[in-house]
């Protein structure tokens, strides 16, 4: 196994997260690479940005310092066996024999792996080059716990591992710029662990309607008044009182606006494309918003999985890329500045159970996507479905740490050399999949 | 004014890591169970707010859906441990006006086969009577039972197939065993088709077993994830439940000997020679009193009982002391719960508790004088349900199976605060379907109040049950835009009373207990 033997050659020039390199790194917002900009499709996209007025300047804006970052959790364990199928593993069919996507069902990626036949709006990606695929991820000792392993990758750290906070909450802590210009965006109802600590943040479903229900006349003064109520002692829910208002204040300016996605990005009409809208239209509203997450539920399939043309997999799988595929459409040029990454707590078991379905497993697949992605290309070590090959409990074990993928983006292309505060008692190791910003 | 909270020093979250960096070892989560740091003893305690020590207050805030001056008044005529033990007499309770409105029939019209349709009403009356009861029962302290047990056997009631028979685990596993033997609950909910559905242990048999059920089992209804147990213990137990499934046809549990793993197993220090398809049963039962009855299963359930009786992170030494009495008892849960509530920690724990939304919603319906309606049953508390999801606490609707968490950062967050202030205003100006609205003349008596602060501290006494902090009440008091010596005519009570209430209610004495 790979795991914390290595030393930390992460150190990519370039991406070291000096302040000094702060403003270089704002001239070359909107640059993109490889013509992101002239891709076919694409061109139209300036047009779309929300330019109403007075609206992109409603926030107390700042630039920000790295991408915006977009988390997607897709909570359960998702099979990464059937997202991106080791096609030309001799080990993977015969042990799912109702489950397995064939040969010619996959979207070919290399002579290994394809994609799921649902995941075609991001094979579109992967072609562009702005998708990059990291196998047999994961914790490496990995507990099969769904609630032990999430809530361990949320805070970033080993299981045993006691860290009040969560990663993305470091990475603000950490860095030499410190907060960002706007709070962490969480669209659903519980804050993310990932969120957990000091730095800012806001959970809602939906900014246009993040308001008390009151009546107009009477609104300043109950806020006043909550406001008033939850001073003179502290506690957390205060704290979060005093937090709710203030989010309150300054989604003040997005109340009732619609939003078209651009470049005729159609979004699944689900919670999870309803959720990436809402990122979308912050991102584009230039409000500064530096980290995003959401959640992809649905995932533990012990049972009724379906087969590659329908049931539940082809559902969830067809949500998860119809969902991101529109929001790289949608964002066009500005996903030069947007990196997206993709996490779940563990893979699935190598072989169908007998219900359809697979029990929890170890290694997974993560998705990286964005202009600074050296995408188009496979990453980490496939250890192949070969019995000998798979860990103790006959699963496909996880040689590349999830720490080093999200650390990856943190150094990269959230500008943030701090990796030893963001992951503490870890040294990830390089992949090579972002650019430096 | 009641003394001011006072005790360990204690911070709120984000005092913590100003305190402790980034090392602070207060582990956290949905797995908080699983968490092995120390950690401060109250997150959510609100230092400096001056909540009420009134022991019986303190019995009110913690073991119901939230104080009347009724119960008030009953906790004071009987004395902390007399209305214990009435408590934990549930049938000598009268409650017949509740059951009234609580009887919600189960539709009638789809019969429990779950491949032809869900059925709807199965789940709709679970809902019902849950909120119901929870809202109106005497029996309150049986009803925050019911709905612990329910929530540590959780069940999604949205699930496709387990769904259909939510109502009947309702009534075959938490409500007959709530204050009765966990060791009987365990073997209820092992047997409940609804549980078999959500966990797939349906679908288990011996050649390709599935190890959802008994991979659950042992992290979330008997040891825990620390319980020390391997994979190995997991996927023996998973053989050891072959054949434990349900009959489709008629909706019923079903032992099917030819679906059973036959041979030698294992798990912890319990061996079984397994060796008849027929004897299964015997095998799985004995498996499950072993469990129920392991050390590390009364550490689990005194650690989830003691967290929510006495704060988000209880004294090792309660929860010790709270297992040994539940070994003692061969898992008896009423003497358990005698423990607690007579202990130390219990009584100095005022403030340490943030009220989740559906105590908020309790504590808040109650609080404001509704009694239940005629409307309430035809709505079936549908709409109140509805509030319940949006603020995210609707009974069965958690879809995975560790059930609604039970410390205070769970709760915490910027969309769960707003849901909460929204909803209290919606009720405090009877715009809550199936409840009507609040009779505020009657809450702040008569005569009716004649000046401003008058007004203030009536509706606050009614509300909270004890008086606030001077900066709190001019905080009511600039929301009026009055002094409090301005005279107030007899229209004030319906002009100011609705949205006075719901501030009151939006606040840290309601929100903190």
């Amino acid at each position: 196994m790979t795991k914390t033997t290595s030393p930390a050659d992460i150190g990519v020039p370039g991406g070291c997260g000096c302040p000094a390199e702060g403003a270089e790194s704002a001239d070359r917002r909107g640059i993109t690479r490889r013509g992101l900009l002239a891709a076919a499709g694409l061109a139209g996209a300036a047009t779309a940005l929300d330019l109403t007025p007075g609206r992109r300047y409603a926030f107390a804006a700042g630039a920000p310092v790295g991408d915006t970052l977009l988390c997607v959790f897709l909570r359960g364990g998702m099979d990464g066996l059937s997202a991106v199928p080791p096609i030309g593993d001799p080990g993977y069919a015969a042990r799912r024999p109702t489950i397995a996507v064939s040969e010619s069902e996959a979207l070919r990626l290399d002579r290994t792996f394809g994609f799921h036949p649902r995941m075609a709006p991001l094979k579109e990606v992967w072609d562009r080059k702005d998708l990059a695929v990291i196998v047999a991820a994961g914790d490496p000792d990995g507990t099969r716990s769904h609630f032990e392993a999430e809530d361990a990758m949320e805070r970033g750290v080993a299981g045993g591992d006691s860290v009040f906070t969560g990663w993305i909450d470091r990475h603000f802590t950490s860095r030499a710029e410190g907060q960002p210009p706007f709070p962490s965006v969480a669209i659903g109802y519980r804050l993310p662990t990932s969120f957990r600590g000091p730095a800012q943040d806001i959970v809602m479903r939906s900014a246009s309607d993040f308001r008390l229900n009151v009546p107009e006349a009477s609104e300043a003064r109950v806020e006043r008044a909550l406001g008033d109520l939850h001073s003179g002692f502290t506690s957390s829910s205060g704290t979060q009182a005093k937090e709710t208002l203030r989010a309150i204040r300054l989604l003040a300016s997005r109340r009732g606006v619609t939003y078209e996605p651009a470049n005729g990005a159609t979004y699944p009409a689900s919670e999870f494309g309803r959720a990436l809208q809402e990122i979308a239209q912050l991102i584009k509203a230039r409000v500064g918003l530096e980290a995003a997450t959401l959640d992809l539920n649905g995932w533990d399939m012990h049972s009724a999985m379906g087969t590659p043309d329908s049931g539940l997999m082809a559902d969830h799988l067809e949500d998860f890329a119809g969902g991101l595929g529109a929001f790289y459409t949608d964002l066009g040029p500005l996903m030069a500045t947007t990196t997206v990454v993709t996490m779940s707590e563990f893979g699935r078991t190598v072989a169908e159970n007998g219900s359809n379905g697979t029990d929890h497993g170890h290694g997974n697949v993560m998705f990286a996507m964005g202009g600074g992605i050296r995408g188009g290309k496979i990453y980490g070590q496939w250890p192949t479905l070969e019995k000998a090959e798979l860990d103790k409990q006959g699963d496909l074990r996880a040689t590349t740490d999830y720490r080093d993928v999200l650390a990856e983006i943190v150094r990269q292309r959230m500008r943030n050399g701090r990796l030893s505060e963001v992951f503490p008692r870890y040294r990830p190791r390089a992949l090579g999949f972002a650019e430096p910003r | 004014m009641s003394e001011p909270v006072t005790g360990a020093p204690v911070v709120g979250r984000r005092q913590v890591l100003q305190v402790a960096g980034a090392a602070a070892v207060v582990a956290t989560g949905r797995t908080a169970l699983a968490a092995p740091a120390p950690a401060p003893a109250g997150v959510a305690r609100a230092k400096g707010l001056p909540l009420s020590r009134d022991p019986a207050l303190h019995v009110a805030r913690r073991l119901t859906f939230g104080p009347t001056p009724k119960l008030l008044a009953r906790i004071r005529e009987l004395g902390m441990s007399r209305w214990v033990e009435e408590q934990l007499d549930p049938d000598s309770i009268d409650d017949r006006t509740t059951d009234l409105y609580a009887a919600v029939p189960s539709v009638g019209d789809a019969p429990h086969v779950p491949f032809v349709r869900f059925d709807l009403g199965s789940l709709e009356a679970a809902r019902s009577r849950t909120v119901i009861r929870q809202l109106f029962s005497e029996k309150q302290l049986y009803e925050v039972m019911v709905e612990f047990w329910a929530n540590h056997f959780s069940i999604y009631g949205n699930h496709v197939l387990a769904g259909s028979y939510r109502n009947e685990d309702d009534l075959t596993v938490a409500r007959p065993h709530a204050l009765g033997s966990f060791r009987a609950m365990l073997h209820a909910s092992a047997r409940s088709p609804s549980m078999l559905f959500y966990l797939d242990q349906w679908l288990s048999d011996g050649k390709n077993p599935n190890e959802n059920y008994a991979r659950e089992l042992l992290e979330l209804h008997t040891l825990g994830v620390d319980g020390g147990y391997s994979e190995k213990d997991m996927s023996q137990a998973a053989l050891a439940l072959t054949g434990w499934t349900v009959d489709t046809g008629r909706g019923t549990f079903l032992y099917r000997p030819q679906s059973h793993y036959v041979g030698p197993l294992r798990v912890l220090g319990w061996r079984s020679a397994n060796s008849t398809p027929q004897g299964g049963l015997e095998v799985g039962a004995s498996l499950l009193d072993y469990l129920a009855r392991h050390a590390s299963t009364a550490r689990f359930v005194a650690t989830k009982l003691c967290r929510r009786f006495v704060s988000d992170r209880p004294p090792a030494s309660l929860v010790a002391s709270t297992a040994k009495v539940y070994l003692a008892s061969d898992t008896a849960i009423k003497p358990v719960l005698r423990h607690i509530f007579a202990s130390r920690a219990f009584r100095d724990s005022v403030g340490l508790k943030y009220r989740r939304p559906m105590e908020l919603v309790g504590y808040s319906v109650r609080a404001l004088g509704f009694e239940p309606r005629p409307q309430l049953a035809y709505d079936k508390a549908r709409t109140l349900n509805n509030h319940l999801e949006t603020l995210g606490q609707a009974p069965f609707n958690w879809p995975p199976p560790d059930g609604y968490p039970d410390v205070a950062e769970d709760w915490l967050s910027t969309a769960a605060n707003l849901a909460r202030w929204n909803f209290l205003q919606q009720l405090s100006r009877g715009q809550i379907g199936g409840l009507g609205a609040p009779d505020y003349a009657a809450l702040v008596g008569t005569p009716a109040p004649a000046t401003a602060g008058d007004l203030v501290d009536r509706l606050v006494s009614r509300l909270t049950f004890q008086q606030v902090a001077a900066a709190h009440r001019a905080a009511l008091l600039r929301y009026l835009e009055l002094s409090a010596e301005a005279k107030v005519d007899a229209n004030a009570v319906r002009t100011h009373a609705p949205a006075l209430a719901a501030l009151i209610l939006s606040s840290p004495y309601v929100g903190v207990r």
